[in-house]
C-alpha cells in the first residue's frame, strides 16, 4: 500500500466515522431504542390477580427500573381473552433492557410482591417475548 | 310498585344516564375504543417490499379511513427478525374497525397497490391479529 492509499483509506475511514456520528445525531437517542412486546399467558383464573399485580405494584417498579410500558392491553377475543395481558415496553437500549430487566428481578421489593401474589399458586404459564424496532416511518410512541 | 318506587326509579335511571354521560364525556368519547395488534408474517425475501408498500402508501390509506397507526416495528431476532412486521391500529370502536376495514378492502388506492404490489406474488403469508381494550390502569397511547 502507497502513501495514496493509505491517505485515501483514511480519508474513507474518517467520511464513515463522520457518516455515523450524523446519522446518531439525526436519529438522537432514537436509534438505540427498543421495543419489548411481552404477551403474558396467565394460568386458568389467574387474570385478575396478574393484572391487579401490574396495576398496584409492576407497572410502578418498573418505572423504578427505567422500563416505561406504553400501555397495557387486553384480548377481547377468544382464544386469548380472559387469560392473556399483553403491553410493550421501551427501553433506552438493548444492553439497559438487560441490565434492567436483571434489576428488577433482584429488587427485594418485587420479589416480595411475587411471592404475595403468588402463594396459591403460579400466576403465569408462560410469556412471550419480542425485541422490535421502530420502523422509520412509525411514529415516535 | 307505588308512586313513590316509580318515582324512585325514574330518579335512579336519569341519576345512572347523567353519570355514564359523565363518564363517556371526561374519557373524551374513548369508552368504545380498541386497539389492534397485527403481526404480518413475510414470504421469503418479501419484507423489505411490505415495509416499502407501508411506508409509501399503506399507512396513509389507514389514516385516511380512520384507522390510526399507534407504532410499526420490525423484531429484532430470530425466527422473526427479517420476516415480520408488528403493527397496531387504534379504532374508535370494534363496530368502527369493521367498517373501516370493509372500506379499505374495496379502496381504489389500496386495490391498485395491492395488485401492483403483489404481480409477482403475495407478500404476506400470515395475519395474526389481536383486538384489544386498554386496561384501567393505564393511559390511552
Amino acid at each position: 500500500m502507497d502513501r495514496r492509499e493509505v491517505l485515501q483509506g483514511m480519508g474513507a475511514a474518517m467520511m464513515l466515522s463522520m457518516a455515523s456520528g450524523l446519522d446518531a445525531q439525526s436519529g438522537g437517542v432514537k436509534s438505540e431504542l427498543v421495543y419489548e412486546l411481552r404477551v403474558y399467558h396467565a394460568n386458568e383464573g389467574k387474570l385478575d390477580a396478574l393484572v391487579a399485580r401490574f396495576r398496584d405494584h409492576t407497572d410502578a417498579l418498573f418505572k423504578k427500573h427505567g422500563m416505561v410500558s406504553l400501555a397495557y392491553w387486553l384480548p377481547t377475543d377468544e382464544p386469548l381473552k380472559g387469560r392473556t395481558l399483553i403491553y410493550i415496553l421501551k427501553h433506552p437500549s438493548r444492553e439497559a433492557a438487560i441490565a434492567n430487566w436483571k434489576a428488577f428481578h433482584d429488587d427485594p421489593e418485587w420479589i416480595k410482591v411475587s411471592t404475595a401474589s403468588e402463594v396459591n399458586g403460579k400466576l403465569v404459564e408462560k410469556v412471550d417475548s419480542t425485541y422490535m424496532k421502530l420502523t422509520d416511518w412509525s411514529p415516535v410512541v | 310498585m307505588n308512586r313513590r318506587n316509580v318515582l324512585q326509579g325514574i330518579g335512579a335511571a336519569m341519576m345512572l344516564s347523567a353519570t355514564s354521560g359523565l363518564a363517556a364525556q371526561a374519557a373524551g368519547d374513548d369508552t368504545g375504543v380498541v386497539y389492534e395488534l397485527r403481526i404480518y408474517h413475510t414470504y421469503e425475501g418479501k419484507l423489505e417490499p411490505l415495509l416499502k408498500r407501508f411506508r409509501e402508501q399503506e399507512t396513509k390509506i389507514f389514516e385516511r379511513l380512520g384507522m390510526h397507526g399507534v407504532g410499526y416495528w420490525t423484531p429484532d431476532d430470530e425466527p422473526l427478525k427479517g420476516r415480520t412486521l408488528v403493527y397496531m391500529l387504534r379504532h374508535k370502536s370494534r363496530e368502527a374497525a369493521k367498517e373501516s376495514w370493509a372500506k379499505f378492502g374495496k379502496d381504489p388506492e389500496w386495490v391498485k397497490l395491492k395488485a401492483e404490489t403483489e404481480a409477482n406474488g403475495p407478500l404476506v403469508e400470515k395475519h395474526d391479529i389481536t383486538f384489544m381494550t386498554l386496561t384501567d390502569f393505564c393511559p390511552k397511547v
